[in-house]
């Protein structure tokens, strides 16, 4: 399998740049192929290549390198109406900026981990379950669920992301509609009032 | 968003002030928000930043 581990946010000066390259060797012990695309500078040189990279055929997965601000930099340069989406995106918290037009655009999207996080926060048995999803697919059945009010859950036709994210984008072009689906919410470092207001 | 069939919430650690909310308090104040409605609410036991999640 092909996974390009992507930039779409620049690096931070304070970045340690190791990690994803780590990322990228445990990636080829996993027996995947795969590299770091360039990391440019401006927003719309980063876009147009988001555009070609998950558009690609010979590519399995679009993985993110690292999480950042800066996702939502790309939008107004990006046309959603006509992306072809040919692979899988795999993104995290704040690239729910680009996964929701996504979804809104049929494709799905795996969302957890970032690239980086495979050498910087997950152990070897974590590693090896997520290369195991990535080889089988993933249909959510190995989320462990808690239900708070008894009421069957189900984890079929998700949308969701960061909740910050997605209340900016409620009511927008890029957000999906979310009648008859099932939300899932990154809830990160957020009061609960905030919450209780959503 | 009481057309949401369920909703999953992947963090179970709020941030209130200075003081970092209990799971009992955050499970208490999403019930609150969410139970009346007759919307299925959960929380992933696992961290999403160390698996992955399918969307779509």
């Amino acid at each position: 399998m092909r996974i390009e581990v992507l930039n779409v946010c620049r690096s931070e000066p304070q970045a340690n740049d190791g990690y994803v390259q780590k990322a990228i060797e445990f990636l080829s012990d996993g027996g995947f192929e795969a590299q770091i695309l360039p990391d440019y500078q401006h927003p719309e040189e980063r876009a147009r290549l988001f555009v070609e990279t998950v558009s690609r055929k010979d590519v399995d997965y679009t993985w993110i390198a690292r999480g950042g601000i800066e996702a939502a930099y790309l939008l107004p340069h990006i046309d959603f109406l006509s992306l072809k989406v040919n692979n899988t995106l795999i993104e995290a918290s704040d690239f729910t900026h680009l996964a929701l037009p996504i979804l809104k655009s049929g494709f799905p999207v795996l969302y957890g981990a970032d690239a980086r996080s495979l050498s910087l926060l997950l152990d070897e048995s974590e590693r090896k379950e997520i290369f195991r999803l990535l080889d089988e697919g993933i249909d959510n059945s190995h989320l462990d669920l808690l239900s708070i009010n008894g009421r069957k859950l189900t984890t079929e036709a998700l949308v969701g992301g960061t909740l910050q994210i997605l209340l900016n984008l409620l009511g927008t072009q890029y957000c999906p509609d979310l009648r008859g689906r099932n939300l899932y919410v990154e809830h990160h470092y957020i009061p609960g009032r905030i919450l209780f207001r959503s | 968003m009481n057309e949401i069939g369920s909703l999953l919430v992947g963090e179970l650690i709020f941030m209130d002030g200075q003081e970092q909310a209990g799971q009992d308090v955050q499970i208490d104040l999403v019930h609150e928000v969410m139970g009346d409605l007759g919307i299925p609410v959960g929380f992933l036991k696992t961290s999403h930043r160390r698996s992955l999640i399918k969307l779509g």
